[in-house]
């Protein structure tokens, strides 16, 4: 059995919003620990605070208390071995995807290198024969692909991922996941999901985290350990995914009789 | 085949309505004139005022004064666009400046072009500096009012980006900050032209001896309405031209911020 490494740390974390002269308590006390190479999500309902949870992994905002720790440093500030995709593809609308991919390079890297490293992740991503394109010549689909390559092209240890294909019709939604699932398989990277969709937490995930909803408080972590390539309809992941949902209805509003929905 | 049609057909609509107010005015204003409604001392036929357009321009008179007062806008349009856009962005960018000159700001920009004319008179004397400085402040508002909005208002989801991305300063100025001000800076650009070409006229006509609005001024005096006439069309026309100039310009060069 090969050695597990803990890459990310979320330890006692709490986020307070202030709102006029009260505060709003968002996360209360989230204690995480995450594998190397490991592909987790976060589900829960709207409001519950998993972006704001993502946004401070990323280093964007500070705990109210706790520690978040990569490698065992403290997050204190963004940094490039961390990269975020988000919900919106967020691509700069006058450069072309070449100039958005190579945009994404922040280390220092010699002429060639960096030619062929834009090259190679615009391949990774399928959109050979794009790379003068314009963003508002893209499909949604295309650009969260363009998003995804500007944000692997700098080698992140870890890739989070915010709602990335919530704005997605429902056919593209599931390529990408496809996608995304042979990223993590040939890029071995640690994936931190944050989504509403319970299938494609299931569909993705090593492990599900279940947030309630406001103050989010950690209800479940489930292990996925069904084999992948998934099968959507089999009754192994039929169970899981009733299991969180039930977790999420019950959370949601009490007086739903959630029987109705399963 | 069918949508080439139509979006053919629709494209003469258009033209034909955008011309339909000027040829109207036209007709009614050659009707006016004809039927003696109004005195041709105060407005003389249209067609005396081409006849009229036709010979200054024969003569070169017209291309004269056009063309000092073309290069006068030029001349103080361009220190006006540098100028507008170097403290614009230094506004945009350092909150010290912005504090510093914000006063200023408020307390200038309000001064009406034709107020400044004496006093820079009095500065410069009565030679092009004076036209130059009109024209220059005259240009400099606009240029700078967009260009601090431009800047301001850059999207801050791709601020978030760059700083994920661990990005210098620097980069976040050229790379994310400018190209996203970009087209609010050329619109600042538009209008800070046509506010030129307006100076540049008003400047002319208190104290010149050349030029288009001299030359308007000057027809006024000797009583010739044809002229004055066909001075006020020809500004009309070279700013109409200007401003389509631009805008094709602004249309090729940031196609990426206009929706197809």
């Amino acid at each position: 059995m090969e050695q597990k490494q803990i890459q990310l740390t979320i330890q006692n974390v709490s986020k307070k919003f202030r709102i006029d002269k009260g505060t709003l308590s968002v996360l209360e006390d989230i204690s995480l620990e995450i594998e190397k190479g490991e592909f987790i999500s976060i589900v829960g309902t709207s409001g519950c605070g998993k972006s704001t949870l993502l946004k401070m992994i990323i280093g964007l905002d500070p705990p109210t208390e706790g520690h978040i720790r990569i490698d065992g440093r403290e997050v204190v500030k963004p940094a490039i071995d961390c990269g975020m995709v988000f919900q919106e593809a967020r691509l700069f609308p006058w450069l072309t995807v070449r100039e958005n991919i190579e945009f994404g390079i922040t280390r220092p890297v010699s002429g060639g290198e960096r030619e062929r490293l834009v090259r190679q992740h615009i391949e990774l991503v399928g959109l050979a024969g794009f790379e003068k394109a314009l963003p508002k010549q893209l499909s949604g689909g295309m650009q969260q692909r363009v998003s995804i390559a500007r944000a692997l092209v700098n080698h992140p240890d870890i890739l989070l991922l915010d709602e990335p294909f919530g704005a997605l019709d429902a056919l593209t939604r599931i390529n990408m996941q496809n996608e995304v699932l042979k990223l993590w398989e040939h890029e071995k990277k640690t994936m931190v999901l944050v989504t509403h969709d319970i299938d494609e937490a299931v569909f993705l995930s090593d492990r599900i985290i279940v947030l309630s909803s406001r103050p989010g408080q950690i209800m479940d972590k489930i292990e996925v350990t069904l084999p992948r390539p998934r099968e959507r309809s089999s009754d192994e992941f039929l169970k899981i995914r009733s299991k969180i949902f039930k977790y999420l209805m019950t959370n949601a509003d009490e007086s739903v009789n959630i029987d109705q929905y399963l | 085949m069918n949508t080439k049609n139509t979006n053919n057909r629709k494209k003469i609509t258009d033209i034909l309505l955008s011309v339909a107010a000027p040829v109207v005015i036209v007709v009614l204003w050659a009707f006016a004139a004809s039927g003696g409604l109004v005195r041709t001392a105060i407005l003389p036929a249209p067609k005396t005022v081409a006849s009229t357009l036709w010979s200054l321009s024969e003569s070169g008179k017209l291309w004269r004064d056009m063309s000092i007062s073309i290069l006068r806008v030029l001349r103080g349009f361009v220190c006006g666009a540098i100028g507008g856009t170097l403290i614009g962005s230094c506004m945009a960018f350092s909150k010290t400046v912005n504090r510093i000159l914000g006063t200023m700001v408020s307390i200038l920009r309000p001064i009406p072009m034709l107020a400044w004319i004496p006093i820079l008179i009095l500065w410069l004397g009565i030679g092009e500096n004076s036209k130059t400085a009109v024209i220059f402040i005259g240009s400099f508002w606009p240029v700078l009012l967009n260009t601090i909005h431009g800047i301001q208002s850059t999207d801050p989801k791709l601020l978030e980006v760059a700083r994920i991305l661990e990005k210098k300063r620097s980069v976040l100025i050229w790379k994310v900050y400018l190209p996203s001000a970009l087209p609010s800076i050329f619109t600042g650009l538009r209008l800070g032209i046509s506010s030129a070409w307006t100076c540049v006229v008003g400047a002319e006509m208190i104290a010149a001896t050349s030029g288009i609005g001299y030359m308007i001024h000057y027809a006024r005096e000797l009583a010739q309405p044809a002229r004055v006439y066909a001075g006020v069309f020809c500004i009309g026309f070279v700013g109409i031209l200007i401003d389509k100039g631009l805008l094709a310009l602004q249309k090729r060069l940031l196609s990426w911020s206009y929706t197809e």
